[in-house]
């Protein structure tokens, strides 16, 4: 499987979310919730449900 | 079981009073013989510089607020200082500013015209206010809406005789009302009314229940003047610099970290047909960004979303 690396430019502010959920939620790491976060994002808005 | 009553007095149309409020009490404000805009001011009573704010209320309860809404004060206290505990037709506006001689003068050539900002600072002079100290009201009984070009409206007045709104103080207030002066406009169908208010006392476990709410809960951002780095308000008109001024902002410098994520090709996949949608960015880096904080609002933050859930899937 290939893997694309993006560049994500945060702020120190933004972190502190990022790092709280990490922690509350159990991910392994930032880019772990970050992945989570996209998939389900584009599953909720974007992916037509099976019939 | 039935409030008792404390206080009550008809406004006559041109007039606003002002009445003092101890926490737990109930000001019902209501329809002589309908159709009748009132306007609302709303302050600490041991600290006018606390005051309702339309722009805190309408964030948190939309633009028309009805029963369950509570009505918060600015920042930086940024508290629910009273709930609007009963409303017997749902029709209310924080949107629109409060007329004023301006607007009769500017938009009907009339200036001497009756008007709320006059009439609402004639009523609190009782209590030492200034003109300036009149603050955008919460105008009960006003219809609005806003119409496809974002524009808004005054629609009909809808109160009918009898209708009422009841406030409850969560802290000691100054309340003050006035018969909206617009006769010129369609607020009150053009005729000035008279409008009824009263005190009551709360009934048992009223005020515990407004305050046991989750929104009402104390937060340390609820800031008071023992916080403020001047404490006393300024009491000439001339504004000059502090030379001792030395800058104090929060978080400042903002520090910016970049971060790898790692994603599959069926996730760059997914990025890439959410950047072709046009809606969240240009870059899989702004996208990214986008969608992480969009998720996080759906899943996690508290009170009302400040996005269009549709919009994002255009």
């Amino acid at each position: 499987m290939n893997t694309h690396d993006v560049n994500l430019r945060l702020n120190q502010q933004q972190l502190e979310l990022l790092d709280r959920t990490v922690e509350e939620q159990g991910s392994s790491g930032r880019g772990d919730l970050i992945v989570r976060a996209l998939n389900e994002y584009y599953e909720e808005h974007f992916q037509t449900p099976a019939t | 079981m039935e409030r008792e009553l404390v206080f009550e007095t008809v406004m006559e149309p041109g007039t606003g009073k002002g009445v003092e409020l101890r926490r737990g009490q109930v000001l019902r404000i209501e329809q002589v013989e309908g159709g009748q805009c009132a306007d609302f001011n709303l302050f600490n009573l041991h600290d006018y510089k606390e005051h309702f704010h339309t722009a805190r209320t309408r964030h948190m309860h939309g633009l028309m607020p009805s029963t369950g809404a509570l009505l918060w004060s600015a920042p930086p206290r940024d508290r629910p200082i009273a709930a609007l505990v009963t409303d017997t037709l749902g029709s209310n506006d924080i949107l629109y500013g409060r007329c004023s001689a301006f607007l009769y003068d500017y938009q009907y050539g009339l200036p001497v015209h009756t008007n709320c900002h006059d009439i609402q600072a004639e009523a609190q002079r009782e209590f030492g206010l200034t003109p300036d100290d009149v603050h955008d009201s919460f105008n009960f009984f006003m219809n609005t809406g806003i119409d496809p070009s974002g524009n808004p409206f005054i629609a009909p007045n809808l109160a009918r005789r009898g209708d009422y709104v009841e406030i409850l103080a969560l802290i000691d207030v100054l309340a003050v009302a006035n018969v909206c002066g617009a006769d010129v406009m369609a607020t009150s169908n053009f005729e000035l009314k008279p409008l009824r208010i009263a005190i009551y006392e709360s009934l048992p476990g009223e005020l515990e229940s407004q305050e046991s709410r989750p929104e009402a809960a104390a937060h340390v951002t609820q800031r008071d003047p023992s916080t403020f780095r001047v404490k006393q308000i300024k009491a000439d008109r001339e504004l000059t610099r502090d030379k001792s001024y030395v800058p104090a902002f929060t978080n400042v410098p903002i520090q910016r970290q970049e971060l790898d994520v790692q994603l599959s090709d069926a996730e760059i996949a997914r990025l890439d047909h959410l950047i072709e949608t046009g809606q969240l960015g240009s870059t899989r880096a702004e996208v990214l960004r986008y969608v992480f904080f969009s998720w996080w609002i759906e899943k996690f933050m508290q009170g009302p979303k400040h996005f269009d859930r549709e919009a994002a899937k255009a």
